[in-house]
Order: C-alpha cells, then sequence, then structure tokens
C-alpha cells in the first residue's frame, strides 16, 4: 500500500506543480504587467507543464493498472471533464509549441491573444479537473 | 584537492592539511546496491495481490429479489474500504449510478426498468479504481 500511494502522491506532485504552471505562467505573462516581452520563456515553460500534465495524467491511469488491473471507474459526468482536460491540455500544449515556432511572426497584439487562450484553457482544464475529481 | 587511493582507502587533503579519511569503497558500493534493490522492490512489490482487509455488503434488496417498480426501491449498505479503498461506487447493469461515501447508508433506485437487474457495490481507491472488494446482486424488477 505504501508503494502504491507513493507512487499516486508523486505523480500528483508532479501534476499540482504542472497545473500551477500552465495556469500561473499564462496569467503572469500578462498580469499584472504585461511581460510579454519574455513571451519565450513562458512559453517554454507553458510548453513544459502542459507536457508533464500530459504524462502524469497518463501515469495515473497507469499506476491504476499497474495496481489493480484496471482503470478508474467514471461516470459520465466525470468522463465528459476528462475529455475536456485532455482536450485543453492537448490545445495548450500545440498552442504553446506554435507560439515558439512561429511567434517572431506575429505582432503584440497576436501574442496577447495568444496567452489569453493559453489561460483560458489552463482555466478550463482546472475546472474540468475538479469535476472530474468529485464526480467519480 | 588531492586524492590518493591507498588499497581501498582514500587520503584527501584539503587546504594543505590531510584529512586521513578511511572509505571503504566495497562498503559504498554494496550499500548503493542494497539501497536500489529495496528501492526497486519497495515500488514493484505486492502489485495487485493480498488486497486486505475491507468489505461491502448490499443488505437490502437480498439477491434473487423480485421487486415492484411501484414501491419505493432502497438499496441498503454497508462499506468498509480497508486500507486501500476510499469509498464505494453503486452499479446498475455495470453503469456507474452512484458514489457512496458514506459507510453505511441506503440509495434510492430510481428508474429500475423491468427485468433482471445486476446491481454492485464496489470499493474504489481515491482515484476511483475498483480494489477487488464488492457485492453483486441479482434483482428481477416486474
Amino acid at each position: 500500500m505504501g508503494a502504491e500511494n507513493l507512487a499516486y502522491a508523486l505523480t500528483q506532485v508532479v501534476h499540482n506543480f504542472g497545473a500551477a504552471a500552465v495556469l500561473g505562467g499564462a496569467v503572469f505573462a500578462l498580469w499584472p504587467a504585461s511581460r510579454l516581452g519574455d513571451g519565450r520563456q513562458f512559453a517554454w515553460l507553458i510548453l513544459l507543464a502542459w507536457g508533464a500534465q500530459i504524462l502524469s495524467g497518463g501515469l495515473f491511469g497507469v499506476t491504476s493498472f499497474y495496481y489493480y488491473g484496471e482503470m478508474p471507474d467514471l461516470s459520465s459526468v466525470a468522463m465528459t471533464a476528462l475529455v475536456v482536460k485532455v482536450a485543453a491540455a492537448t490545445a495548450g500544449f500545440l498552442l504553446a509549441a506554435v507560439y515558439l515556432a512561429r511567434g517572431k511572426e506575429w505582432g503584440h497584439a497576436g501574442v496577447k491573444r495568444s496567452f489569453q487562450g493559453l489561460a483560458a484553457l489552463a482555466t478550463l482544464a482546472l475546472t474540468a479537473a475538479a469535476f472530474l475529481r468529485w464526480f467519480s | 584537492m588531492d586524492r590518493s587511493s591507498l588499497n581501498g582507502s582514500d587520503i584527501v587533503r584539503e587546504s594543505g592539511f590531510t584529512l586521513k579519511r578511511k572509505i571503504n569503497k566495497e562498503t559504498i558500493v554494496n550499500q548503493k546496491h542494497f539501497l536500489a534493490t529495496l528501492a526497486l522492490g519497495f515500488f514493484l512489490a505486492v502489485p495487485a495481490t493480498s488486497f486486505g482487509q475491507g468489505k461491502a455488503l448490499i443488505i437490502s434488496p437480498t439477491d434473487g429479489a423480485t421487486l415492484d417498480p411501484l414501491d419505493e426501491i432502497r438499496l441498503s449498505y454497508e462499506v468498509n474500504p480497508g486500507p486501500r479503498g476510499d469509498h464505494a461506487h453503486l452499479y446498475i447493469d455495470g453503469k456507474e449510478v452512484a458514489i457512496l461515501r458514506k459507510r453505511k447508508g441506503d440509495y434510492l433506485l430510481e428508474t429500475l426498468s423491468s427485468g433482471k437487474r445486476s446491481l454492485c457495490v464496489k470499493v474504489v481507491n481515491k482515484a476511483h479504481v475498483p480494489i477487488g472488494i464488492g457485492q453483486c446482486i441479482q434483482v428481477t424488477v416486474k
């Protein structure tokens, strides 16, 4: 039981810090003062954080499967929340990657919209996470 | 820092004076192997066996009971999640319909259509994974 709880807890640590970074990174780039001049650094942080979110999310499933041979049982509400969360994470990862690849060609307004989009996706993912947690 | 090796021991010279620190390399290597083995064993040990204590009981309706859909049908249960479990899920015909957070209580079963129905209460962990403790019954709804 100790190893199982430790595996879940360590995965949760990565997941929690990833969640903090995807939202905090995007918001802090925009507010209270604009730091979009350092947008690439923020985008790297957000890209890595989304990657950590996706990997640790998958690791929850792997841990469950390893210990019990099955995946979590989710209600329809929780399953919907999971789909929303995965979609937000994928979109956030891709948006950060596209910004890093092509962002230099974008104007200030485009960069600002990108970070607003990243903040919105992070908010959506964190909101879905709450429903996933408590409707399962 | 100047290091010289003398038959498995190190003499470390620092800042103009010599610290004779005897380090048995073999012991360190053995300790590292021991810790690595211990850590690996910790992670791999007891994956799906010995789920330990815990129970889930469906007190009513009883297995094989015939139920009248016009009556209020309540499922009465008692759950002890044990060391690995956290709460329980209720399933009708394999579909999760409720989360049972109380250890003992009852749940109003709504809209049970006629025919044979399977009712299950399963203990799950914090990640909502069934941990192998549960009870299922069959009832017939008129």
